[in-house]
């Protein structure tokens, strides 16, 4: 879809009645039933918003980074089933939520991730998976994006601290990008998480730490110049950051991923805070976050948005939505080997994830339900 | 019988009398690189149609090779592949070193290599993969079997005799084909180099690192530069240390003037025009010249790997023809001619890929058909997309190719 496109399904949209603005939109977290890509989506994001409080008041005037999620190799698909559809965030959704923000007011709008193994431009990396990135780019206008998987067009890499001191690290080293913003959104496909359970909101903060920093590749003393390779170092704590950003508080916790993603995932929230929480899963996949998980994953169309202004709130809602219960941790499903990460956050001070504090708005959660561990046992390679 | 159309064999030093002639009998070999043999052989290999020489014929370019395939870590796990710079398996492969030969000379390429010595038994597809991985890139090689091979081939043995009716098929396959080495490669990127001396290196390892990440290229010797058509290709790489002929520059500069990006060395930066611009990554001074742009390192080049990189993304991808999906293993190889293409795919994992492969291609055809070197063409349907058209292949183990034709 490209500017026109929005454009015109916005307009369609306006003439909607608007929800009464929330007086502490904290934890309301709004759900829509959404069954394609198409000239539906702008609409009924907006509608989303509009159940949110409206975006005028979070985005006018302000620079707004938008952290998507582009996990893995550009060239590995779930079979034939193009990376949109099933583990990155669709370009769609990147190209009406810039242009929903950019109507609300935002001055400038810059789409972030952090490629895999790569300082290539976001734009090479869309064009490799078979993207045209020009309609998010002309969705709204000053739109642009960067590759955070290094340092990118800064001098230096900007310090974020983690209140309460973090889990596990104390601070993080990140891509100017995250300095800039005024507000921040994180753009997710709804999944499971091989590691961490589930990935959503929060999990998606995984790739804004620079991989130049935190990577496979990275240097010892100093930042590598370009990002090699995965953030083994958060899953296996079998080394530490470059030694310009600060180590890890305590070197003799457990070496274990379902421990250590989950609260280093905690601490990015923490540290880098989220304005605006928006996963989809109009398509998507079951089983993993990505082709790479074996073990009979499943492209799946549970046609369904949420939107949140709590990362941990919209997660919480998420994963009902997913068919579990966010108040379970380790040993319960999806949390069979790991901590969850909610816990971890709402132990950080980044919000609840208990649904009794969670007003859900619009399309009721039970009508939308989608059982990602049924849709799974029912494939017919799972 | 003309160079073009031999199909070379090296003579095994084991096969010591006529009678094992008998093994090439219905195959396309028809060239036998025989060294000192006896007048006996040589005539009964007359007798049947079969050149047998001493050496190579000066008439065809032979050059060296490798035995293609991934290569296994040691002290690892079998199936663990050794990463190369990609983060991808290392894949040794001819494809480059024969579009170089083929770039600097017209005759007939021939590729020598044999079979490595510490392979165990070598399965029929470890041959079928090193003949196709020429013949996708417009070569032949020298058919060339292990000892153990061809001694259990001249007894007869059941599993050797079937194991060489696959080698025959394959080189047939590719015989009956042989048209498509002179369709024109598909490409956006002109590689120019001398590809000699103090060039040697980065030239050459930046064809083969392109390949690694399917970056389909052109190759130009900078002698035949000034009369290459460029046209229609999107960017032209200078690689050499010295300044192009004044023909060469001058082709340069009207490339890039018509709206072409020209990457040259930083101590060439200099000799061309224009006002400074926007790079698209980080550590090149870019030019506006014309429609165009020319590009040059802030820093020498010194790894062939990231040059091949930085060219891809000087260029953008927007210019590639052709994108594969699920082809970690998988070299790919494309040509046209009028309104006809052919994109061959060599999978150097020797097995189905566990994730359906798809091919992107930025026109649209009319016709596709999909074939293997044992699958007769079958007609394949495209599937839309934003940028073109895609295909879904059925699955393959080793070589697959898409016929496409109606360019539109």
């Amino acid at each position: 879809m490209n500017r026109r496109g929005f454009l015109g399904a916005a307009a369609a949209a306006s003439i909607l009645p608007v929800p009464a603005r929330a007086a502490s939109a904290g934890a309301k977290v709004s759900v829509a039933r959404c069954g394609s890509y198409g000239p539906e989506l702008t609409p009924a994001l907006e509608r989303m918003f509009d159940q949110l409080g409206g975006m005028g008041s979070l985005v006018k005037g302000k620079t707004v980074a938008m952290k998507v999620n582009l996990t893995g190799v550009p060239t590995v698909r779930l079979g034939y089933v193009p990376a949109e559809l099933a583990h990155w965030t669709h370009p769609a959704v990147i190209g009406a939520t810039a242009h929903l923000l950019a109507k609300a007011g935002a001055r400038h709008i810059r789409v972030v991730e952090s490629a895999w193994s790569t300082a290539d431009p976001l734009e090479e990396v869309m064009l490799e998976a078979g993207w045209d990135p020009q309609p998010m780019l002309t969705a709204a206008p000053r739109v642009e994006f960067e590759n955070t998987n290094w340092l990118g067009k800064a001098r230096k890499y900007s310090r974020f601290q983690v209140p309460k001191g973090g889990h596990i690290y104390t601070a993080f080293d990140l891509n100017h990008s995250y300095e800039d913003c005024d507000v921040f959104v994180s753009i997710a496909k709804m999944k499971e998480h091989a590691t961490a359970g589930i990935t959503l909101a929060m999990k998606n903060l995984f790739g804004i730490a620079p991989a130049a920093i935190y990577g496979d590749g990275a240097g010892k003393d100093e930042p590598s110049p370009v990002p090699r390779g995965g953030r083994n170092m958060f899953h296996q704590g079998h080394r530490q950051p470059s030694g310009s950003a600060p180590p890890e508080k305590d070197p003799k916790t457990p070496r274990e991923g379902g421990y250590r993603v989950p609260r280093i995932v905690a601490d990015l929230v923490a540290a880098r805070p989220i304005h605006l929480s928006i996963v989809e899963a109009i398509e998507t996949m079951t089983h993993g976050e990505g082709p790479w998980i074996p073990g009979g994953s499943r492209h799946v169309r549970p046609g369904v948005l949420v939107a949140g202004l709590n990362p941990v709130s919209t997660d919480a809602v998420c994963m009902a939505l997913m068919g579990f219960d966010a108040m379970d941790d380790r040993g319960k499903a999806p949390f069979e080997r790991c901590d969850n990460t909610l816990r971890l956050g709402e132990e950080l001070g980044a919000g609840t994830r208990d649904m009794r504090r969670i007003e859900v708005l619009g399309t009721p959660i039970r009508e939308l339900r989608f059982d990602f561990r049924r849709a799974t046992a029912s494939s017919p390679s799972g | 019988m003309a160079v073009e159309d031999r199909v070379p064999m090296r003579w095994p030093a084991g096969w010591t009398g006529p009678a094992a002639l008998g093994l090439l009998k219905d195959t396309p070999v028809n060239c036998l690189i025989a060294g000192q043999r006896t007048g006996l052989l040589r005539e009964a290999a007359a007798k049947l149609g079969i050149t047998m020489v001493d050496t190579p014929p000066e008439d065809a370019a032979v050059i060296d090779g490798a035995w293609p395939g991934m290569r296994i870590s040691q002290g690892r796990r079998r199936d663990d592949a050794e990463a190369g710079p990609t983060g991808a398996p290392w894949i040794d492969s001819n494809g480059w070193a024969v579009k170089l030969a083929r770039a600097r000379s017209p005759k007939p390429v021939w590729v020598a290599f044999d079979p490595p010595k510490d392979a165990g038994t070598l399965t029929p597809d470890r041959f079928q993969l090193a003949a196709a991985d020429v013949a996708v890139a417009g070569g032949r090689w020298i058919v060339s079997l292990d000892d153990a091979t061809a001694a259990a081939l001249a007894r007869g043995e059941a599993s050797a005799v079937e194991s060489w009716r696959k080698i025959a098929a394959t080189l047939a396959f590719f015989e009956k084909r042989k048209a498509w080495r002179d369709w024109t490669p598909m490409g956006s990127l002109a590689v120019i180099s001398d590809f000699a001396g103090d060039n040697e290196f980065m030239a050459t390892e930046v064809l083969n690192l392109a390949a690694r990440r399917n970056l389909l290229c052109q190759v130009v010797d900078k002698a035949r530069a000034a009369q290459f058509p460029l046209s229609g290709l999107r960017a032209a790489l200078y690689v050499d240390k010295e300044a192009p002929p004044a023909p060469v520059f001058e082709k340069l500069a009207g490339f890039a003037r018509g709206g072409g990006t020209v990457i040259v060395p930083a101590a060439l930066a200099a000799k061309f025009a224009g006002t400074p611009a926007a790079s698209p990554i980080d550590g090149y001074d870019v030019r506006a010249l014309g429609k165009g742009r020319v590009a040059a390192p802030k820093k020498e080049w010194d790894d062939p790997f990231v040059l091949a990189a930085d060219a891809h993304i000087l260029m953008s991808r927007r210019y590639d023809p052709v994108n594969i999906f699920n082809a970690g293993s998988v070299f790919v190889n494309c040509a046209e001619r009028g309104p006809d293409a052919v994109i061959q795919l060599v999978n150097f994992a020797r097995r189905e890929s566990a994730n359906q492969i798809s091919v992107a291609v930025s026109k649209s055809y009319a016709r596709a058909r999909f074939l293997t070197l044992t699958a007769d063409p079958a007609p394949l349907k495209p599937v839309p997309v934003e940028r073109g058209v895609e295909f879904h292949l059925p699955p393959f183990a080793l070589y697959a190719a898409l016929e496409l034709g109606g360019a539109k």
